[in-house]
């Protein structure tokens, strides 16, 4: 699907959410927003330079800045999201640990091949590896954008008023958004 | 090795377990992170003996979690249904690459 389909089938489905009036409130957190895209170029600009890099002759030794950081921030994101009023967004939670969890483990890796290896030498294993981290985030991403769509306040971030079931139509969103997307992205 | 047939009876094994009504709120999601655990498993299949089994055992992990947080964050499946979902998934892949039993 093209980006003009991938931009309507968000729309529509950000439509549907707008539609539903009624009486709770979903919030769209702009700085949410903005740290999860600041996590998504630091995943996105390390795996990039890891994959040039790796070979068996060239491996990627352990280094721990790259992961003390994004650990820091999906921790700091994970608290936000602990803080919201919205039981949506609250059940969400799990997916942050879930994904600190996974950081740690390829740290964990990381050290072990260094250790074994001189580091990892494997390319289109970190390929996926990042391929993995990006669908995860992609989709966390979806669902505030989707927020952001159906806000009121549109940029600037804000609630947006809309029945219980708002939120399902914010995840409509986000999995039609992640459809859209396909495959590797 | 017939790649498309085993991603399509991973995904057939999905939608048994799951049942027609969760698959259809997860289908589209899943696919396609099915299809990602499948091409993870292609490459582990036809570069094992180049990888050290901490690499392939992570990335498989990381795919299972992917493919349960696609199930259960999202979709609101329920955590037993998306462990057997999963499994399912797993045994129909290594039902087609037995090489892959133990590594999956």
């Amino acid at each position: 699907m093209n980006t003009t389909g991938r931009v309507r089938n968000l729309i529509m489905a950000s439509l549907l959410a707008m539609g539903l009036t009624g009486c709770s409130t979903v919030d769209y957190d702009a700085q949410a927003d903005q740290q999860l895209t600041t996590i998504s170029q630091e995943v996105n600009q390390q795996f990039v330079t890891w994959e040039s890099e790796a070979s068996p002759a060239t491996p990627v030794a352990y280094d721990t800045k790259f992961y003390d950081k994004v650990e820091a921030d999906v921790k700091t994101l994970e608290i936000r999201m602990e803080a919201s009023q919205d039981t949506s967004t609250r059940t969400l939670i799990p997916v942050f640990d879930s994904l600190n969890t996974q950081f740690e483990g390829l740290r964990t890796v990381h050290k072990a091949m260094t250790a074994s290896h001189g580091g990892f030498r494997d390319a289109p294993f970190l390929h996926s590896v990042q391929d993995n981290f990006n669908s995860q985030i992609a989709s966390l991403l979806t669902y505030e954008l989707s927020l952001k769509a159906a806000s009121p306040a549109g940029s600037t971030g804000g609630k947006t008023d809309s029945t219980a079931t708002a939120t399902t139509g914010a995840k409509a969103a986000a999995s039609a958004a992640t459809l859209a997307a396909g495959p590797g992205n | 090795m017939d790649w498309t047939k085993i991603l399509n009876d991973a995904i057939a094994a999905a939608k048994t377990a799951l049942g027609n009504e969760d698959w259809s709120a997860v289908a589209k999601g899943a696919a396609t992170q099915i299809g990602k655990l499948v091409v993870t498993a292609q490459y582990i299949a036809e570069h094992k003996d180049q990888m050290d089994p901490a690499e392939y055992q992570f990335t498989v992990a990381q795919n299972k979690t992917a493919l349960h947080n696609v199930f259960t964050a999202y979709e609101a499946i329920g955590e037993a249904a998306a462990q057997n979902a999963i499994a399912a998934v797993v045994k129909a892949v290594v039902a087609d690459v037995p090489a892959l039993a133990g590594i999956l």
